[in-house]
This record gives structure tokens, C-alpha cells and sequence, in this order.
């Protein structure tokens, strides 16, 4: 129990929405390296520092061929490390390929904190008001995949036990395994047939079709959207006004320091990303004290 | 007054040469609780089809099915919907969504109850049949038995006054299946719900419901109340008569039918007149038999080993068991407790994880192929992958010239003749079993491997299989049969073993299994326990009892 599953799928959704726009427009430092902190640490809290440092290999490899795609493709800038064939490497180039490379793990980041705070069906259950076909083919298509990877293994266990899979040769191994496929195909068409009565058998297909009500809204999640909107007013000036725009080529060190007026819309940003992690913190915390008085 | 009432109900399948429903009528009260029976393909489904506009299958109808003084045809199909409930024989199949919640939610849904009451609606199904706890959890990781009880939830939450029910319980276990047919005697007592079941699970049946509808060839011969059918039944409805009232007919019984055990045997005290015999029977013989077999070994499992992966419980855990020529050997026990598993080493499917197989006193086991292990799914149709059953066991003789002989002397073996040319996926389930094992046959296996062959099969098709069988094992072949089919392991097998806990729990003669067994047993066992010599089949005790009979006078 998180934090999160006691809120509406909709604020919590709408909370991340929030969060990876503004990651994912943040192109000065200024901005985005709070926000990836807060991520960083949003993730600590949900999975532990254990399984958040068992991913550092993987995202350093990311990092690390982001900044050299950049350093070796882009030219630009002004700080010029060496020559490469007669290209410029330069530093700005670098800078950048770091920059994208941070936004990249923070957006990976942050999706893998909304994976787990609204997992599938929760996630599903918001849609289907909106799109109930697509939110059913959705559930059939998740309930389907586990079924046809069970009836494939079945399929190949049984011909291959009775020598039909053990073809030599390419050409009797691809007839092979397209017999395999056939059956499966036929399997789960006849399948399907059953699956179709089952649906109409309950009345799938009349006119005026509801959706359950599974999850009310509460009090809570009006005060969140609330905060939500009142953060997210100076949070987006930057964007829209361009003031937030950033340049690497050249760069202006002179400009890393954002101006006060700045600085507190970067930090409205970055509060919006912060409170999941005080929330889904003081969560945690109040189970280990409440444990330790039991 | 009827609820339910077929008047003339013919219907004949779009080009079939015969209709599949001729002339059928009944008249079903409100509350009736029916039982129809009949072989495979006599017309139960179509029967059950033709009542559920929904499902109504394509072709030529005639007469007319009414529902509280509405013809059918005429139900708003939200009412069809509602008022009738359905539920198929395949738990895995009908189920549509991805959790158990939205799963049950979906009819509710569909026949647009208000958003807001729907999760009181699947509360209370869902409580009724006892499966509130699993509302959260994936569909896929539930057992067979439990996602048919989702399956019925999910037609109770609609409220239906009729339920119609199609072999159900033809996939589950004896517990699931128990389990299943109880909360159907509930739905049908507590919320006297008219309910139509059609099966071959007369056993646990023809105590509970209030009459047995036998079908033959489109037509219903009989709606009689159970104790009057088991009074009137003959010919080849006999086989369709549960052990208790088997033994009572044929043994000539006078009086009121006994339908339960607990019946049976207040029957038998009488009869019998207080000469009991409590002597066990043939320990001796027993034991004489299980050595003689011992001495030869054509498959043998030794301290196996076994879990899917290396975080998961052990599904086969030190194992041994060995398999003689010629002998049956059937495993018994739950679903889901590694039967599939153990079958699947013996395979060669799977590897052990600790141990060996060994096959003719060696390591390892042969290729695949001729004259080696021949599994059989439970599921025949997974090994079908052409479009005739003729190019189906073309497919095992390939080129060879004598081919086409061996297909001849094979299908007329497996009585497959007739259906030469027919598609592997229009034939019914036990010419589909048959179909499976000609194709297994025709690579001359030495071992056969088959898992719950009697699933779905009428006692007729599968008085064939035991036929067969004997016939294989006779010539040397050795079997094992994973199955929870009591009555069939006890009538084909020459040792039982039962799957527990990750092993073979215990593996004896097949005599002192069920003689030992209180509980887990045959209903001929239960009926005959100390009262005479232990009779593992309804056809044993008749032939005890016709003994004595004929040693009194």
C-alpha cells in the first residue's frame, strides 16, 4: 500500500503527466538537474537504494552513449577538445550529449515511479470511461498474451515429444515450427470462438454499456489537483514564455545561474516533483515507526 | 406451472444430412434442478445452444422454446442476457478480461447496470460461491477449478432465473468439481434458480437434482425423476447410470433405487440380510503380483528432481518410480500438482533438474520417434496440424510405402474409419482423443504417456480407450495415465500412485489402493466396504453379488 494507491488513478496520472512534460521540456541545467535528483530519490524511496544502485551500471552505459553519440556527431561550440578526422570535438557538444543523456534517465525514471504507483489495470480503469473499446481489447489483449505463451510451449512439447520437431535441416525446421504456428492459430481462433460466446452470453454489445465505479474521488484529490494546478502555473512560464529556452552552442556560463524570478518557477517545477517523494517518504517512515511500536 | 417450456423443438445444423435436435419438448418448472445425459454429440449442447438466444447456433429451427409464457425469440436481448445465464465446458476459454474483478464486472457492464452498484453486484456473487478472496487476482495465475467458479459468478451477477450449465465440470478435479457442483445446488436451493446441467458426472449428481433428461440422437427419450430413470433405464442408457444404481439394476435390485452411497449400502445391509463379510480381500495375491512385476524395468525415475525456475517451488521433488512392459500405471491427484510435470520428465520434455530417467535399464531416454515414448497431451488437439484426419496420420507414416496399409489397419482399430476425411476439429472430443492416439500409435511406442485421456469422454468412448489400452499393455506396451478419473484408474490399472506434495505419496497394486482408501476411492469401494469382498467397479460388485445370489439357492 503506497501512497499513491489511495488517490485516484486520475491525480496520480495527471501528477506524473505533469512531472515528464516538464522533464522532458527542461533543457537548462538549472532545471533539469533538480528534477533529476527528485527522481533519483522518488525511485529510492519506492524500491530501496539496494535495487536503485543495482540499475547504475546500465544507466551509466546510457549516459555514457548519449554523450558520445553527441560529442561525435555535433560539431558546434566553441571550446575545441581535439580533432577527430578533421572534425571538432568540442566541449559544448559534450555538455549537451551529458544534458540530453540526464533527461533521458530522468523521463526513464520518473516512468518506471508511474508504472508503479498506477500499475496496469489501475492505469486501464482510467481510460475505459473514455475509450472502453480500446480499454477492453486492452484487458482481452492481457489476458490473451499469458494464454497464447502457455499454448505455444504446449504445442511444441507435444509435437516435439512425438519426434515432429526434431527436424534436421533449415528448410524442415521453418516447416516445422510453421506447423507449430498453424496450430496455434487454430487453437486460438477456436478459442476465441468460445471467448466471443462468453461475451455475448453476458451481453456484450448492447446499447448503453456502463463502466464500474471502482475507485470515488476524495477530498484528497481535489487538494492535490488544486496544488497541482497552482504549481504548475509558474512551473510552465519558462516554456511558454521562451525565457526558459537554452543554448548550448556556445555556452554562456554567465547563464547557468538562473535569475529570481526564474529560480522560483524552476522551483515551482521541481516542488511538483518532490512532493511523490515526501508523500511516498512520510508512507514509508510511518510504517517503520509504526512497526517499531508494535 | 412451466417455466421453461420446448415445444417441437427441431433444429438441423445448416448442410448437415440429419437434424441435431428432432422433436424436442419439455416442460421445466420454475426452481427444477435438470440433469441431461446422453453420448457425445447426441444433441445436449445444441440443446442447451438452442435456449440462450445468444448462443442459438446457425441453421434451420423449428417449434418454439418459451421462457415464463415468452417465446424466446422474443426476449429484449437484455432480458436473454440477464435472465438466462450460461456456462461453457472450458474454464479457460469463456473468461475474457484480465483480472477477476473486471471479469465478473464485464456482463454487469455490458447490460448497462449503473457504474456505482456494480462492485456491490460483484461483491455479492463473488461471496455467494465463496471467491471474494481472489477479486484482485490475475485470471491467469488461478487454478481450472476457480476460474469456472469466476466463470458461474460471472453469470450470477446478472441475477439469471435460468442457468444453463455445459459440462462444466468435465475439466476439474474431484475436489474443484465437488466444489463447483455444490455451489450450483446452492444457487439452485438458496436462490431457486432453475438450473439445466448437462455431463457425464452423474455420480455426484443424480442424488441432488430433480430429474434426468437422456438424450439420443436429437431426441429426449426420458425426463424422468432419477430414482425412475435408474427404474427404467435399458439398453445403452445402463451406462449412463452412476455405480450405486448400476449395482442395483444389475443385480437386479427390488424395491426403492438407492442414488447416494449412504443409500446404497442401507440397500445392500438389507439384501445381504446380515451376512456381511469383512474379510480384506487378495492382500496376498497382491503383493505377489507387485514383486513379479518388479522384476523387469522399461522406465524408471530415480531421486528426480524438478522446478520451473531456480526461485520456484520444487514441482517434482525426489521422486522414484519404475514402469514394467505391459503394465498400467495410473497417478492420481489435484491439478496443478505436477502430474503434467512428472509425465513431462518421463517424456523427456523436460530435463530433471536432480536425477535420472532411465529407459530399459539405461540413462537417458530414446529420441523422439519410433519405438520409444509417445506422450499425449491433455489436450489432443494441440498435435493436429492438417486439415484431414487422414493427412493427420499421413503425417506420422511420411513417405514410407507401406504407409497407407498402416493408416487402413490403424484407423479401423481406433474406429476412425468413418471419419476419414473429416477436419480434426469437427470431430467430438473422443474421436479426437482416438485421432491423438492413432497418431502415437502409428510411431509403435513402447512406453505411452497420457495425461487425463478420459477428460470430457462419455462412458461409452471411454470403455473403448480401457479396451484399447488393455490391448496395447497386453502386447507389451507399458502406459501411464495421469488422472483424476477414480473410477477409470481403478478399472484399467494395474498399480495407482498418488501425486502429493511434489512426489508420488504412495504407489501400490492397484487392488490395495483402493481398498485402502476411505475416502479417496471408487463409489464401488464406498458402496461394498465391509459388507462384501472389496469391489472396485460397479461390474465386480454385480458379479460378487450375483454369486452369492446364486450360491444361496
Amino acid at each position: 500500500m503506497t501512497y499513491a494507491d489511495r488517490l485516484h488513478p486520475l491525480t496520480v496520472f495527471l501528477w506524473y503527466l505533469a512531472i515528464l512534460v516538464l522533464t522532458m521540456t527542461a533543457t537548462s541545467p538549472a532545471a533539469l538537474l533538480p528534477l533529476f535528483v527528485s527522481a533519483v530519490l522518488l525511485r529510492g524511496v519506492q524500491i530501496g537504494a539496494k535495487r536503485l544502485l543495482a540499475g547504475v551500471p546500465l544507466a551509466l552505459l546510457l549516459l555514457l552513449s548519449v554523450t558520445a553519440i553527441n560529442l561525435f556527431l555535433v560539431h558546434r561550440g566553441a571550446k575545441i577538445l581535439f580533432f577527430l578526422n578533421g572534425k571538432p570535438v568540442t566541449l559544448e557538444a559534450g555538455l549537451a550529449g551529458v544534458s540530453s543523456g540526464v533527461m533521458i534517465l530522468s523521463v526513464i525514471l520518473f516512468c518506471s515511479c508511474l508504472a508503479r504507483s498506477l500499475p496496469g489495470d489501475r492505469l486501464l480503469s482510467l481510460f475505459a470511461r473514455r475509450l472502453p473499446r480500446l480499454a477492453l481489447l486492452l484487458r482481452m489483449t492481457l489476458g490473451f498474451i499469458p494464454r497464447l505463451r502457455l499454448r505455444y510451449r504446449e504445442i511444441t512439447d507435444a509435437r516435439g515429444a512425438l519426434g515432429l520437431a526434431d527436424e534436421r535441416g533449415v528448410i524442415r525446421k521453418i516447416r516445422a515450427r510453421l506447423s507449430d504456428l498453424s496450430i496455434l492459430t487454430t487453437l486460438m481462433l477456436e478459442e476465441s470462438m468460445d471467448q466471443a460466446d462468453g461475451m455475448r452470453a453476458r451481453g456484450y454489445g448492447l446499447p448503453g454499456a456502463t463502466r464500474a465505479v471502482t475507485e470515488p474521488k476524495t477530498f484528497r484529490d481535489g487538494l492535490l489537483a488544486g496544488a497541482l494546478v497552482l504549481l504548475l502555473v509558474p512551473a510552465l512560464y519558462p516554456l511558454f514564455s521562451g525565457r526558459g529556452e537554452w543554448n548550448w552552442y556556445p555556452l554562456d556560463t554567465a547563464a547557468l545561474l538562473p535569475d529570481l524570478p526564474l529560480a522560483l518557477c524552476y522551483a515551482a517545477g521541481t516542488a511538483i516533483a518532490v512532493l511523490p517523494i515526501f508523500l511516498e517518504g512520510k508512507e514509508t517512515l510511518k510504517w517503520h515507526i509504526l512497526r517499531s511500536r508494535i | 406451472m412451466a417455466y421453461l417450456t420446448l415445444s417441437d423443438l427441431t433444429f438441423a445444423y445448416q448442410g448437415a444430412a440429419s437434424p441435431a435436435l428432432a422433436g424436442c419438448s419439455l416442460s421445466v418448472g420454475e426452481g427444477e434442478f435438470l440433469l441431461v445425459v446422453g453420448r457425445s454429440g447426441c444433441g445436449k449442447t445444441t440443446l442447451l445452444r438452442c435456449l440462450k438466444p445468444a448462443l442459438a447456433p446457425h441453421g434451420v429451427t423449428a417449434g418454439d422454446v418459451a421462457l415464463g409464457g415468452t417465446s424466446i425469440g422474443d426476449l429484449s436481448p437484455r432480458d436473454a442476457a440477464t435472465l438466462i445465464g450460461f456456462v461453457g465446458q472450458d474454464p479457460e476459454r469463456q473468461t475474457v478480461c484480465d483480472t477477476v474483478f473486471a471479469e465478473i464486472a464485464f456482463g454487469l457492464e455490458a447490460v448497462g447496470v449503473e457504474g456505482t452498484l456494480i462492485p456491490g453486484r460483484v461483491a455479492e456473487a463473488a461471496d455467494f460461491l465463496g471467491i471474494a478472496h481472489l477479486a484482485s487476482r490475475k485470471i491467469c495465475e488461478l487454478s481450472g477449478g476457480e476460474k469456472q467458479l469466476v466463470n458461474l459468478a460471472s453469470a450470477l451477477a446478472l441475477r439469471p432465473r435460468l442457468l444453463l450449465l455445459d459440462e462444466p465440470v468435465t475439466r476439474l478435479d474431484p475436489p474443484a468439481k465437488l466444489r463447483f457442483l455444490s455451489a450450483v445446488r446452492r444457487v439452485n436451493e438458496e436462490a431457486g434458480v432453475t438450473v439445466i446441467l448437462a455431463g457425464h458426472d452423474t455420480e455426484e449428481l443424480f442424488p441432488v437434482v430433480d430429474r434426468v433428461v437422456y438424450m439420443d440422437a436429437g431426441r429426449i427419450v426420458s425426463a424422468l425423476p432419477p430414482r425412475a430413470f435408474v427404474k427404467e433405464a435399458a439398453g445403452e442408457a445402463l451406462s449412463f447410470l452412476p455405480t450405486v444404481p448400476r449395482v442395483f439394476r444389475l443385480a437386479n435390485g427390488t424395491g426403492e433405487p438407492p442414488l447416494s452411497v449412504r443409500e446404497g449400502r442401507l440397500w445392500l445391509t438389507g439384501t445381504l440380510g446380515g451376512k456381511a463379510v469383512t474379510e480384506p480381500d487378495g492382500t496376498d495375491d497382491a503383493t505377489a503380483k507387485d514383486d513379479a512385476l518388479k522384476t523387469q524395468e522399461l522406465l524408471s525415475a530415480r531421486d528426480v528432481w524438478f522446478r520451473y525456475g531456480r526461485n520456484e517451488p520444487d514441482v517434482v521433488a525426489n521422486l522414484s518410480c519404475t514402469l514394467s512392459p505391459g503394465e498400467i500405471l495410473s497417478v492420481v491427484g489435484p491439478n496443478g500438482a505436477g502430474k503434467t510435470t512428472l509425465l513431462k520428465l518421463l517424456a523427456g520434455i523436460l530435463c530433471p533438474f536432480a536425477g535420472t530417467v532411465r529407459y530399459e535399464g539405461k540413462r537417458g531416454l530414446p529420441k523422439p520417434g519410433r519405438d520409444g515414448i509417445a506422450y499425449l497431451p491433455q489436450n489432443p488437439a494441440l498435435l493436429f496440424a492438417r486439415d484431414t484426419v487422414r493427412e493427420e496420420l499421413r503425417e506420422m507414416t511420411g513417405g514410407t510405402p507401406d504407409g497407407d496399409e498402416r493408416i487402413e489397419r490403424m484407423s479401423a482399430r481406433l474406429y476412425l474409419d468413418g471419419i476419414l476425411d473429416a477436419h480434426p476439429y469437427d470431430i467430438s472430443g473422443g474421436e479426437q482423443t482416438r485421432l491423438a492416439l492413432a497418431k502415437l500409435l502409428l510411431l509403435s511406442p513402447r512406453v505411452l504417456l497420457l495425461d487425463e485421456p478420459t477428460a470430457g469422454l462419455d462412458p461409452i468412448a471411454k470403455k473403448q480407450l480401457r479396451d484399447l489400452l488393455r490391448e496395447l499393455a497386453k502386447s507389451g506396451c507399458g502406459v501411464v495415465l495421469a488422472t483424476h478419473d477414480l473410477t477409470f484408474a481403478a478399472v484399467i490399472s494395474d498399480r495407482v500412485a498418488t501425486f502429493f506434495r511434489a512426489t508420488l505419496a504412495s504407489s501400490s497394486d492397484v487392488r490395495r489402493f483402493f481398498s485402502g482408501n476411505r475416502f479417496y476411492t471408487t463409489q464401488a469401494v464406498r458402496l461394498t466396504r465391509d459388507l462384501l469382498p472389496v469391489s472396485l467397479t460397479a461390474d465386480e460388485a454385480v458379479a460378487v453379488l450375483k454369486e452369492r445370489a446364486g450360491g444361496a439357492t
